[in-house]
């Protein structure tokens, strides 16, 4: 059961990392979609590595605590590089900004977290074969 | 000696085109120029999921000065001489083979070509693409969509071993 789940949040996770992808390019005419897209791919990302990992928690709206929970059951499986984690509260830590607030972002804010949104699937793909998740 | 610097000239111009082909096509892949892939030589190897996921090889064939696209098709679809016959037991989960040229012709597809490119089983077909040098910035077009071939383990253990050992052209570091 936790394979399907994994599966589930994997396919969104590449799903909105190759949306980012294709926008990135045009940041002039796209800046806040490609931004909020690779924050959603690492969300994702992050629930398919917690899922597959055993944690019973992944819901829609706990995203905050996602970094701590995650971190902890890397540590569980004396994961040894639990770093690329950290990637994932930075991300975080911006997603209401670019979603909500009314100031501008300046693009290489959005440079940079489509830069750690790279890194994270990057890490993530590799710690997730590496844990032999069931379902990567 | 200029003849020679300029050839290779273009088949580098035409590897990066293949790269950026890639990096747009595939997620954060690793790419490798140049590679040696279980002794066969491979011009671009991108591994895609960052080094975790499928195996993707590229051959090319570059034309001579002259001729065109429509040409390459013939000998595609003579089998004791095309370069498809070559990559048949490349062990990777898609194959392309890039035709590089720069005199843009027409040409009429010969369906031979598609048979030649499936494999014995139906699962998997080699690719073709065609990388156009005639403008200022080199162009990838697909001319045959690549199906994707049957995975193995001999297929995983070669990209683990293979990024393990080589630094990768182009990738995301964590």
């Amino acid at each position: 059961m936790a394979a399907v789940q994994v599966q589930h949040f994997l396919g969104r996770a590449r799903d909105f990392l190759k949306g980012m992808d294709l926008l990135k390019d045009d940041l002039a005419e796209f800046k806040f979609s490609p931004a909020l897209l690779g924050i959603h791919g690492a969300i994702s990302y992050c629930d398919a590595l917690r899922v597959g990992l055993g944690s019973g928690k992944v819901s829609s709206d706990d995203h905050q605590s996602a970094t701590g929970d995650l971190k902890s059951l890397l540590a569980s499986r004396r994961f040894d590089r639990p770093q690329g984690a950290d990637r994932l509260g930075k991300l975080l830590s911006k997603k209401s900004r670019i979603a909500y607030a009314p100031e501008a972002t300046r693009e290489d804010e959005i440079k940079q977290i489509i830069q750690d949104a790279e890194r994270f699937a990057a890490w993530a793909e590799a710690a997730g074969k590496s844990l032999k998740i069931e379902g990567w | 000696m200029i003849d020679s610097l300029m050839k290779k000239q273009d088949l580098g111009r035409a590897k990066n085109a293949l790269q950026d082909y890639l990096i747009h096509k595939l997620l954060i892949p690793k790419i490798y120029m140049d590679a040696n892939w279980n002794g066969m030589p491979v011009d671009v190897l991108a591994i895609d999921r960052a080094g975790v996921g499928d195996v993707h090889a590229v051959r090319m064939v570059p034309l001579e000065p002259g001729i065109g696209i429509s040409a390459a098709f013939i000998l595609f679809a003579t089998p004791s001489q095309s370069p498809i016959e070559e990559f048949r037991s490349l062990p990777s989960h898609y194959r392309y083979v890039a035709v590089v040229g720069s005199d843009q012709d027409s040409y009429e597809f010969n369906p031979a070509v598609v048979w030649n490119s499936l494999a014995e089983d139906g699962v998997g077909r080699i690719g073709i693409l065609y990388v156009d040098l005639s403008e200022d910035e080199p162009s990838v077009r697909v001319i045959l969509k690549a199906e994707r071939f049957r995975s193995s383990k001999e297929i995983v253990e070669l990209a683990d071993h293979y990024v393990a050992e080589h630094t990768a052209n182009w990738e995301i570091r964590e």
